[in-house]
């Protein structure tokens, strides 16, 4: 499981920072994660602790929160389509949050309460092979499409009038490779709850070792993106007795990792 | 090689940009489009390229109607070479010429072993060969240039328009892709670009489009419609032109 949930932030995460041509844009954005989280917050504070009914929810918002920030992005009259998408992923990540705290607050404080807050930390010990029977196709499918079009992928880095000069129709493959990456990331999300920066510091480490090209980098950000996660995991469940959700130890390496990579100095035309 | 017919286009409703235009660029030759900032220079080039569409009017290339061409076989035949392009992935040099076979690639393909050897002969081309792994980040003004015409080559068009390719360049630089657009005219290609200098124009450009007012003011030769008259009207400073022992020279207020 924490080799799916990796390759799914992994990619995800390179995907919409190339489709988005911002390198600090990670898969969260357009609302995906809160919306997960609301999702399974309310399905938890409403039916318990049933995993399956919460997973249900948590994709459900996912896509719910995808397809408002799309909406509204359509509507905002400033600035470009770029900028407009991340707008409304703010404001739709924005009610998401504020409707989590409403719910945290209704929560009965010794069970629902719990339950959420561990959640919304991301973890994977609650995962059984049932779920990952279940996961893995839709993410597998998807990234095996991302795959195919990985090459094109780069066109998508061009402003959209020189994309359009090369043949290539921009608007149509952004929605596309958008909704095909926001699906893998919905549904691993709802299994694993949120885990944070996953999908946001694996490309930067892809590119840096294996080039900028989508077509070499996108293999790499789904494996490391795996390996990383698997990594993180088994430290959080073997360094003490009781299991540190993954969220926080993916958290925690992560912000050290991207420090690192960020202040390290870049070699200049050394080939 | 580019025919414009009755051309009408606006971005808003009460604001016409482009009114009635009729011109055409010819194939073979290089043709500069000069005209005041605001006047619609870079419109017309967009929509050459079919990335905007007119209100009215028609545009044909090579006796075709543009709408009739595929995405593909108009990106085989027209390149873009932009005013600026922000690329904020530090692709190599390489690569980024790569994009310029798109157009004759499959949606799901990647660029092959011929691909790679177009691309390496064009960056050849221009002579910066030895660019070829840099980061498309780390190069000047000069040298992004020349990779933006290397990729637009790339595409093996038979004509290429560029957005006031030397605005942003030093002397030498721009004496450099000056060349280069000569050069590739002489080899058959045909090259339609914009400008703010007339000096430009009447160095390598043997055909001149004065834009102003929503339309062509005037279309020719250049040294036919290159005069101190036209270009005073046109950008409303007065202008003389003078022909000198050394050639053409023109000479206004700064």
């Amino acid at each position: 499981m924490a080799l799916l949930l990796g390759s799914a932030l992994g990619a995800g995460g390179l995907v919409m920072q190339t489709v988005m041509v911002n390198p600090l844009v990670e898969p969260g954005f357009l609302g995906v994660s809160q919306g997960a989280a609301f999702g399974a917050a309310l399905s938890i504070f409403l039916w318990g602790t049933a995993i399956h009914l919460i997973q249900i929810a948590a994709v459900v918002f996912a896509l719910i929160g995808l397809f408002m920030s799309y909406w509204m992005a359509r509507r905002i009259h400033f600035g470009g389509w770029i900028i407009r998408l991340v707008l409304s992923g703010i404001i739709v990540s924005a009610v998401y949050s504020a409707g989590i705290g409403i719910l945290k607050s209704f929560a009965d404080p010794l069970n629902e309460l719990q339950e959420i807050t561990f959640w919304m930390m991301g973890g994977l010990w609650g995962v059984n092979w049932q779920d990952v029977l279940w996961v893995s196709p839709v993410v597998l499918v998807s990234l095996f499409l991302l795959m195919l079009f990985r090459w094109r992928i780069n066109l998508l880095v061009l402003d959209d009038r020189t994309a359009f000069s090369l043949g290539a129709n921009p608007e149509a493959m952004k929605i596309l490779l958008l909704l095909f990456s926001v699906i893998a990331v919905a549904v691993v999300t709802a299994v694993s709850g949120i885990v944070g920066w996953v999908g946001l510091i694996t490309p930067h480490i892809a590119r840096r070792s294996f080039g900028a090209d989508v077509k070499h980098s996108l293999p790499a950000a789904m494996l490391i993106g795996a390996g990383g996660t698997l990594f993180c995991d088994n430290i959080g469940r073997a360094l003490f007795a009781n299991e540190i959700p993954l969220g926080i130890v993916t958290s925690l390496l992560g912000a050290v990792a991207f420090f690192i990579i960020m202040t390290k100095t870049r070699r200049v035309r050394s080939d | 090689m580019i025919e414009f017919r009755d051309l009408s286009f606006r971005y808003h409703k009460d604001r016409m940009i482009l009114q009635d235009l009729s011109s055409s660029v010819p194939g073979g030759k290089i043709t500069a489009l000069l005209g005041p900032n605001g006047t619609g220079k870079t419109t017309l080039i967009y929509c050459a390229l079919g990335w905007l569409r007119p209100l009215r009017g028609d545009i044909f290339i090579n006796g075709k109607d543009i709408q009739d061409f595929s995405r593909n076989e108009l990106s085989r035949t027209l390149a873009l070479v932009p005013q600026q392009e922000t690329i904020p992935f530090p692709l190599r040099v390489i690569d980024y010429a790569l994009f310029g076979r798109a157009p004759y690639l499959k949606p799901l393909e990647s660029p092959g072993k011929d691909d790679y050897q177009i691309a390496r002969e064009m960056l050849k081309r221009l002579s910066i060969k030895y660019m070829e792994n840099w980061s498309v980040r780390e190069l000047s003004g000069g040298e992004k240039q020349l990779v933006l015409i290397a990729r637009a080559l790339t595409q093996q068009p038979e004509c290429l328009l560029l957005d006031e390719p030397t605005t942003h360049l030093d002397p030498a630089n721009r004496h450099r892709i000056l060349r280069i657009m000569k050069s590739l005219a002489e080899s058959g290609k045909t090259i339609f670009f914009t400008t703010h200098s007339p000096e430009e124009a009447l160095s390598v450009a043997g055909h001149c489009m004065f834009l102003n007012n929503r339309t062509i003011v005037s279309q020719g030769k250049t040294e036919d419609i290159l005069t101190s008259e036209n270009l005073t009207e046109l950008y409303g400073i007065h202008a003389e032109i003078e022909d000198t022992e050394k050639g053409r020279t023109l000479l206004w207020p700064l």
